[in-house]
């Protein structure tokens, strides 16, 4: 055999499996001596313990509850919506460049226009040439950049517990072919991958919304990182199953004469539950990442959708001259990232007392 | 167009403009270009340049075919007739430089002979003889070499023959001491505006083919190269045995390529660098203005050119919705101008509704729809509840998505369905010039060199000219009786010819709308303090390099 | 140990056709016209179909791809770019020592911010430095490296001037005025910083775990009990053991690295590999897209071979079968 630490992480799982390195062996061992009554309610007294899980925690609910109800509140409430295109009003006449925090702006599409219009207040100025509300902006990028994260985090990790769960469960040729695949796909440059489906069916994925749902884009996303992120909980459940399958509990079923869809089912999966809910946490705080860092290259959700790195885009144009625009993305994305990873830490030390402090 | 293209596309199409007219009846004033350099322009010192986020493709004139290549070629090379180093009108105007004189043509119009200059020298010091510029000829013709320049070799004689490798040489041309003699298969009235292309500078009798272009080579222009380390650098001298009268300020020219647009900004501020080729953030330029004015030439900071451009939206006039022309009328009142002039910062461009620019020979100005803004109301009612949705193509560059994502946010507001489709340069290119491909509108603008409106009419909107592919005429507009409208007036010359033209525009977009134009573009130019000579080229639309001087 | 490698080494071959065919399928299915670019704008349809044959873009997909690999066993050659005709060879060892200066660059620097951290914070829990050292940890893998790369580049280089805000300086070039090694290191001082944040996190947190777990093993206490000194039985039994995985992560990390570049890249204006196939995507030049692509998975299964060696021979309790 490869070394030990080699053959749990095999070759590039890099970042992830620094993570990895080290909650293996914490999380996976002390699962099963935990008592099934009761044990969701010490993780909850655990957890409640941990302020500063908690305020992450919180957080993220916030920030759900801004997103997704307080946007199209906001938008009702200041009278136009996120894409609405105002470069009279939110650009400044002198400069022609966007205005800043805390101004109000007019709506006339054009001086001396027709008709009457409202002046209307942008909070965190204009976004770009386009003189759209950053403010709102920012709030709808706030759905876009959660829905990728969250459901490419599900859509990874369902993957990624269907393929370990196989390759541990069976091993022999099933498992060899999942490495292999495993290795495959991490060895492959994703970018290149990303830039390819934008320019061939990028179009048509992008325009699946669910009927209106999703944004446009987070399908395609969702997809991508599902695709090219279940390797790593696959590791992670693969050598959990590793040493599950060989303990009493399991022998004990088989003999019973349960069937194995049955072992994974009722046996096996539920002492994954913990380290999948830690892992997700942190899996969705890297997401927002990597979406982040898709939009910056032009990659990622098209325009004119929000997303924190769409609005994160506009910063190198501007860093000479409104350097705030490169503030507010950047500090979402940290401060949400920072929340999830809080939370996940939280988390991982609710459900394994021995490693709290 | 995209910058890198403009020139060669406009070169390629020319009318039959001024300049040829008058070169062929030899009635232009022969006189050379006259020394730039009053008093007070210093020679000497080193001028640098950035090249933000870009390189030379190539530096060998067979091979180089793009925008800022073709701005430093034109210091380095030297051609049978080139354009003086002087704003415009006098700078699109071709004059002799190493021949004479203007060239004698046939009366069939299909040889012409040419008569070079006494005494002129290769930065080496070897005499220039019309074999340079056969060379330069056979170069472009030769099948290894695999230059782009054969394009606009197609109607000499043997040069197709030569490219597909079925002869030695190019047949059609001869040279015999400082005699050229090139013979056309057909009377081309474009020929000496090709021929004064940086692709057919002389080059030495014996340089090499080579496919990937040679990077330093003895010229005859006013600079030589002397060294390019390619991703990097490109070093041009002042050409010790340079005759002519053309400017050669700097001792040396210092290209530094792929530099960062902000970065290169704050050099030439700081005068670390004292130009950059490929542009200024479009945030910069309020801030630049106030700080420095605004010129258009002499002594000054930060100038603003107009040159011969239109920014437009084609509309694929051969697909519903946009083959129904209350539709396209309904966009041309629905897109909002001053916004997607002010997409990219301050001094873009004059706003338009016309398919010609505002200066060039035979514009009328008139009003046609709503320039001051959007009239959505009236566009939703001129659209008669058309809500089709379309596709609307880009280009990847932040200038085309900003302008692509107001003309979405317009057209939805007359009420049809907006999917945008961005797609790198090259699968843009592709898609918009094949017939039949899948797009509605499509955001983009067009560049000429040549003060002829033919460049832009007959180039762009003639709908006998659609193929199955490599179309200009991305509108896919195809109307008898404009086509063949145009084609007459193409024939015309003179005063006639500029008014009918002026008149085909306003009644084009008036009638038939093929097109949403909204901007004519400017060249938005900022030079560091320890420089000075700035003049715009309006054939190379930017700064002549061998002219601007270090005080 | 050879059987070992020879079956790396079989792996890794059908690693390279794996990655390189879905490669060539990918920018086959896309429809662009590498041949028209090269023909350039004014070409008339012949010419074209002249370029075409000459770039042998009218073979069938996979007689292009036989050709490619033909290519590069025979002659060792990526090819030529579709754009500007330059050796693909030349343009990705052009570009390679910028990603590879990065790369190492940052991992020095990230290792010399992680190690002392992460032992300080791992021998002394709660003190004020493994608190200082946690949030770091914490902002470091929650901040965006561009976000991190565009606030360096504003406060450091643009409003104290301490630094250039972007560009390179090349090593070996002082010809021109921005170059040689102290204008490369100036130029690459924010970049490296900028790549070495999130890596030094994850670092912090592994090595303050790694050894907080050596320092309950077994041979540890027993070294103690034994009465050896502590500063000895920290360096020769806790340290030497907790670093060991450390090794093997960042010969990995490094290989991940050469992909995560193209942000730094692209931040800080750097003629790196990544910024090339962003630039290269633009054209679709697919020579130079592919040339990268086989390089760097080649460096990635390099590493990752040279870390398993590597650990064989620090680690003896492991052999390599």
């Amino acid at each position: 055999m490869a070394p030990k630490h080699r053959d749990l992480l095999s070759s590039g799982a890099g970042l992830a499996s620094a993570i990895a390195v080290e909650a293996h062996g914490e999380l996976g061992e002390d699962v099963d001596a935990v008592k099934a009554r009761g044990y969701w309610e010490q993780v909850w007294l655990r957890l409640k313990q941990d302020r500063v899980a908690i305020v992450g925690g919180l957080f993220i609910v916030a920030l759900l509850v801004i997103a997704f109800a307080g946007a199209p509140l906001a938008a009702g409430r200041l009278g136009h919506g996120p894409n609405d295109i105002n470069s009279l009003g939110g650009l400044d006449a002198q400069s022609q460049l966007p205005v800043g925090p805390w101004t109000t702006v007019s709506t006339e599409p054009y001086p001396g226009a027709p008709g009457k219009f409202e002046d209307t207040l942008y909070i965190l100025g204009a976004d770009s040439q386009l003189g759209r509300d950053m403010f709102l902006r920012l709030l709808y990028g706030a759905q876009t950049s959660l829905e990728v994260a969250i459901l490419a985090t599900l859509l990874s990790v369902s993957i990624g517990l269907l393929m370990g769960l196989i390759a541990g469960y069976y091993r022999g040729w099933v498992d060899t072919v999942v490495s292999r695949l495993t290795e495959i796909v991490m060895a492959f440059p994703y970018l290149l991958f990303v830039i390819a489906v934008a320019a061939t069916v990028g179009e048509r994925l992008n325009a699946i919304t669910f009927g209106g749902l999703l944004h446009p884009g987070v399908f395609t996303l969702v997809m991508i990182f599902g695709i090219f992120g279940w390797f790593y909980p696959a590791r992670i459940i693969r050598s959990q199953i590793l040493s599950l399958r060989e303990k009493e509990f399991v022998e004990a079923a088989r003999m019973t004469g349960a069937s194995d869809l049955r072992i994974m089912k009722s046996h096996l999966l539920p002492h994954l539950v913990a380290p999948l809910i830690v892992y997700s946490t942190l899996i969705v705080a890297n997401n927002v990442i990597a979406e982040a860092g898709l939009s910056f290259l032009g990659l990622g959700i098209p325009a004119p959708t929000a997303s924190w790195g769409n609005l994160l885009a506009e910063g190198p144009n501007y860093y000479l001259t409104q350097p705030w625009l490169m503030v507010w993305p950047g500090l979402a994305i940290l401060l949400t990232t920072l929340a999830f990873n809080l939370l996940g830490d939280g988390l991982r030390d609710a459900f394994d007392p021995r490693r709290a402090h | 167009m995209h910058k890198k293209l403009t020139l060669s596309v406009a070169m390629a199409v020319v009318g039959a403009g001024l300049l040829v007219a008058s070169g062929i009846a030899g009635t232009a004033s022969t006189s050379a270009p006259t020394k730039s350099g009053s008093s007070e322009i210093k020679r000497g010192g080193t001028i640098r340049i950035n090249t933000s986020n870009t390189d030379f493709e190539f530096t060998d004139p067979a091979m180089n075919y793009d925008a800022i290549g073709w701005q430093m070629l034109y210091a380095v090379d030297s051609t049978l007739l080139n354009y003086p180093d002087k704003p415009a009108p006098e700078g699109s105007r071709l004059v002799p430089e190493v021949a004479a004189g203007f060239p004698r043509v046939s009366r069939d119009g299909k040889t012409y002979t040419f008569t070079l200059r006494k005494g002129l020298k290769f930065s080496d010091g070897s005499p220039l003889t019309a074999a340079a510029f056969k060379r330069a000829l056979e170069r472009a013709a030769d099948p290894k070499q695999a230059s782009p320049a054969i394009a606009f070799m197609h109607d000499v004689v043997g040069a197709d023959a030569r490219n597909e490798g079925k002869a030695g040489s190019v047949t059609g041309v001869t040279a015999k001491g400082l005699t050229l003699t090139i013979k056309l298969l057909r009377a081309n009235p474009t020929f000496l505006a090709e021929l004064s292309m940086p692709f057919f500078g002389a080059v030495k009798p014996n340089m090499a083919i080579d496919p990937k272009g040679i990077n330093v080579f003895p010229s005859a222009g006013p600079y030589r190269i002397v060294s390019r380390s390619i991703g990097q650098s490109l070093t041009l001298e002042r050409n010790p045995f340079y005759k002519g009268n053309r400017p050669a300020n700097a001792d040396r020219i210092l290209y530094t390529v792929n530099t960062d647009q902000n970065q290169s900004l704050l050099q030439v501020k700081a005068g670390q660098a004292d130009y950059d080729a490929a542009g200024v953030p479009p945030t910069a330029h309020a801030d630049l203005a106030q700080q420095f004015g605004v010129k258009k030439g002499g002594p000054g900071r930060y100038y603003v050119n107009s040159y011969l451009g239109t920014s437009y939206v084609a509309l694929n006039n051969s697909r519903a919705p946009f083959s129904q022309l209350n539709v396209r009328k309904a966009a041309n009142y629905a897109i909002d101008r001053p916004a997607l002039v002010r997409v990219s910062g301050k001094f873009y461009g004059k706003r338009t509704d016309q398919i010609l620019p505002a200066g060039l020979a035979g514009f009328r100005e008139a009003t046609l729809y709503p320039i001051k803004g959007a009239d959505p109301a009236r566009a939703k009612q001129l659209a008669g509840g058309a809500d089709n949705t379309i596709t609307l193509l880009h280009t990847t560059s932040a200038l085309r998505t900003a302008q692509a994502q107001v003309v979405k946010y317009n057209l939805e507001q007359m009420g049809l369905k907006v999917q945008t489709k961005p797609l790198p340069f090259a699968v843009a290119l592709r898609t918009v010039s094949t017939r039949g491909s899948d797009f509605d509108a499509y955001v983009g603008g067009w560049v000429a060199d040549y003060p002829d409106p033919f460049d832009f009419i007959n180039v762009l909107l003639d709908g006998d000219n659609i193929q199955e592919s490599n179309n200009s005429n991305y509108a896919y507009f195809n109307s008898p009786k404009y086509n063949k409208q145009m084609q007459d007036l193409a024939k015309l010359s003179g005063d006639l010819r500029y008014a009918g033209y002026g008149k085909l525009d306003i009644d084009i977009m008036r009638n038939s709308a093929p097109w949403a134009p909204f901007a004519n573009p400017n060249s938005r130019e900022f030079i560091s303090a320890r420089v000075t000579n700035y003049i715009h080229h309006p054939v190379y639309a930017g700064a002549v390099i061998n002219a601007l001087a270090v005080k | 140990m050879l059987q070992y490698l020879i079956r790396r080494l079989l792996w890794a071959i059908v690693l390279f056709v794996a990655v390189t065919v879905v490669t060539y399928v990918i920018f086959y299915v896309t429809p662009s016209d590498p041949a028209r670019l090269a023909a350039g704008q004014g070409a008339t349809a012949a010419d074209v179909q002249r370029v075409a044959e000459r770039l042998h873009l009218d073979e069938p997909v996979w007689q292009q791809y036989g050709r490619f690999v033909w290519q590069l066993v025979g002659e060792r050659s990526l090819g030529t770019s579709f754009v500007n005709r330059q050796d693909v060879n030349d343009i990705v060892f052009r570009a390679a020592p910028v990603t590879a200066a990065l790369v190492f660059g940052g991992a020095l620097f990230w290792l010399a911010l992680s190690i002392p951290v992460g032992i300080m914070s791992a021998l002394r829990p709660r003190s004020l430095i493994d608190r200082a050292g946690m949030v770091f940890v914490l902002v470091g893998l929650s901040a965006h490296p561009v976000w991190i790369g565009l606030i360096f580049a504003y406060f450091i280089g643009y409003k104290l001037q301490l630094t250039p805000i972007t560009g390179y300086a090349d090593f070996f070039n002082p010809s021109q005025e921005h170059g040689g090694p102290v204008q490369w290191a100036h130029h690459m001082l924010l970049p490296w910083l900028t790549f070495a944040i999130l890596f030094a996190a994850l670092y912090v947190r592994l090595i303050r775990a790694n050894v907080m777990e050596t320092m309950n093993e077994d041979y540890v206490r027993t070294a103690r009990a034994k009465g050896a000194p502590e500063r000895q039985v920290i360096r020769s039994h806790v340290l030497r053991n907790s670093l060991l995985p450390v090794v093997t992560i960042l010969g990995m990390d490094i290989g991940l690295a050469l992909g995560g570049a193209i942000f730094t890249e692209s931040v800080y204006s750097l003629p790196g590999l990544g910024r090339q196939v962003l630039q290269s995507y633009e054209n679709f030049d697919l020579p130079v897209i592919q040339g990268i692509v086989v390089f760097a998975t080649c460096c990635i299964i390099v590493f990752n071979l040279v870390v398993d060696l590597l650990y064989a021979v620090i680690d003896p309790r492991i052999r390599l079968t």
